[in-house]
């Protein structure tokens, strides 16, 4: 089975996981305004 | 330098950053509505790292390292989840619409929101009761937490750490309100984050890196480095979406929206808030890695605090300890404030029809912020046995009573008052009634609660506008 710096892929797609959020965080805030309604 | 000293030091340096941070507040908290949600003008960058700060208190913290260490690196998707759903989902699907409509119906608190989408005083009511007497065990279990904290790093008597950190909250937030509890959040907020940051380097330098570490946990068992491993499918689940989905449906984080100033703000503060949150992983994986170096560690909650005492250096270590300090403080005051509002304006202003003037009001504000922080310290001095079992369902059962009809109501057109009545009746009491039959299956109270909860506002909004189509045509064809 392959490890990710000891561990299982598993346990290391906890880390995958956060990496991708964060991304599609920065995606959201950078390129969303569309539906913006600051009065 | 003596290490005590340092700590003293440090500590002594962030309580005065605090206090001042309350006096200066006071000069902007002029009306109500500044009291309670900053007059609807709070930044990005204090709303996003006040919203992290009031999610992790020292309990998550501390206890987070203790599930890493009893169930290895497993436990390190909780805190993925916690950033996934309960930072970066939470503000991308409630942000903007909660901010809009709070401001078009003029609702100050969470129950004021539910009473004005729902025109009805009974929902006001109802959800500002559950909010109050849970709210209140929630911040006894806090409360616990600062002076086990104190008690266990400082070796000074739990008493105490909880009167000094209890009464500087006390003072901070009776001067200056929501002003006072997000920017000192902020701050707070961001102690946690380098506090953290500093944990996990001064552990993985002590372990020899991760890859070491992972190895040598493996040796020990395993089922530590691996998912679900040790934990098990169904705990590791269902802990992960308690403590994530379960934000959703609490009053001091959804307030955050509340009062964030603009659209713009929401957007760039989801950012801030999914990579500030991200120090949720931390304490489990720490906890996790302890295990390599303390193998033998009966009381699990204890082994972040012995990492603390035993590989930090003073500087470091004190910058931790205020971190956990400064979890528990910011978590404190975001839940003091929700139970004033819930208290003066919800209850004895809306619901018992008590005649006050806007200066009243801020008066009773600040007397009712002192009564129930001094009541919360007097139960937190000796609490009750029940209590740490009471504290795992205050969160399940607020989210229980309120994340449906919260929800629904952002969301749903369909939504109708009895349905949101019968959900919050029904979310409520099938958590409580899980509670006391102790959990059956090892499934946590909050998911039985939810799902009632939603299935209950579904099918009872469905079933009455369907039945009031049926008689208008009925009517009509008479």
């Amino acid at each position: 089975m392959k490890e990710f710096y000891g561990l299982p892929f598993s346990t290391f797609a906890a880390f995958i996981v956060t990496g991708i959020t964060i991304i599609l965080a920065a995606i959201y805030a950078l390129y969303h305004k569309g539906d913006e309604n600051d009065e | 330098m003596n290490s005590v000293l340092v700590y003293v030091i440090v500590l002594l340096l962030y309580f005065c950053i605090l206090l001042t941070v309350g006096f200066l507040s006071q000069k902007k908290t002029k009306k109500p509505e500044d009291y309670h949600i900053g007059g609807r003008n709070i930044g990005t960058l204090v709303s996003a790292f006040s919203f992290v700060a009031a999610y992790y208190s020292s309990v998550v913290i501390i206890g987070g390292g203790g599930f890493g260490y009893k169930y290895g690196m497993s436990s390190i998707w909780v805190g993925a989840t916690n950033v996934l759903v309960g930072c970066f989902l939470a503000w991308l699907i409630l942000g903007k619409r909660t901010r809009r409509l709070s401001k078009k119906l003029d609702a100050i608190t969470i129950p004021d929101l539910f009473g004005k989408i729902y025109k009805s005083q009974f929902i006001k009511t109802f959800s500002a009761i559950i909010i109050s007497i849970f709210l209140i065990i929630y911040n006894v279990s806090i409360l616990k937490g600062l002076g086990n904290t104190f008690e266990v790093i400082l070796d000074i008597p739990y008493i105490w750490g909880l009167i000094i950190t209890g009464a500087i909250v006390l003072i901070y937030v009776s001067l200056g309100g929501y002003f006072a509890v997000v920017w000192t959040g902020f701050i707070q907020g961001l102690i946690m984050v380098f506090g953290l940051i500093a944990l996990l380097f001064v552990t993985l330098n002590k372990v020899g890196g991760l890859t070491v570490g992972a190895n040598m946990l493996r040796e020990i068992d395993v089922g530590y480095v691996e998912t679900p491993g040790i934990w098990g499918l169904n705990g590791l689940l269902s802990y992960a979406l308690v403590v994530s989905l379960g934000v959703w449906g609490m009053p001091q984080m959804v307030t955050r929206f509340y009062s964030i100033k603009s659209d713009k703000a929401v957007r760039i503060g989801t950012l801030l808030a999914t990579v500030g949150g991200a120090v949720a992983i931390i304490p489990y994986l720490v906890g996790a890695l302890s295990r390599v170096l303390y193998p033998n560690i009966t009381n699990v909650d204890l082994a972040i605090p012995m990492l603390v005492k035993n590989i930090m250096s003073p500087i470091s270590g004190s910058i931790f300890f205020s971190a956990v300090i400064a979890a528990g403080m910011s978590t404190f005051s975001a839940v003091l404030i929700i139970l004033v509002g819930s208290l003066v304006r919800d209850l004895a202003k809306d619901s018992f029809k008590i005649n006050m003037s806007n200066e009243k009001e801020l008066f009773w504000c600040k007397i009712t912020n002192l009564f129930v922080g001094i009541i919360s310290i007097i139960i937190a001095i000796r609490p009750p046995g029940l209590i740490l079992a009471l504290t795992a369902f205050s969160w399940a059962v607020i989210a229980s009573t309120c994340l449906a009809p919260y929800l629904m109501g952002l969301y749903w057109k369909g939504v109708t008052k009895n349905g949101a009545i019968t959900a919050m009746v029904g979310g409520t009491f099938t958590s409580l009634l899980w509670m006391a039959l102790k959990q059956p299956f090892g499934i946590h109270g909050f998911i039985p609660g939810i799902i009632i909860s939603f299935l209950l506002i579904i099918v009872v909004s469905y079933l009455e506008t369907k039945l009031k189509r049926e008689k208008t045509n009925f009517l009509n064809a008479l």
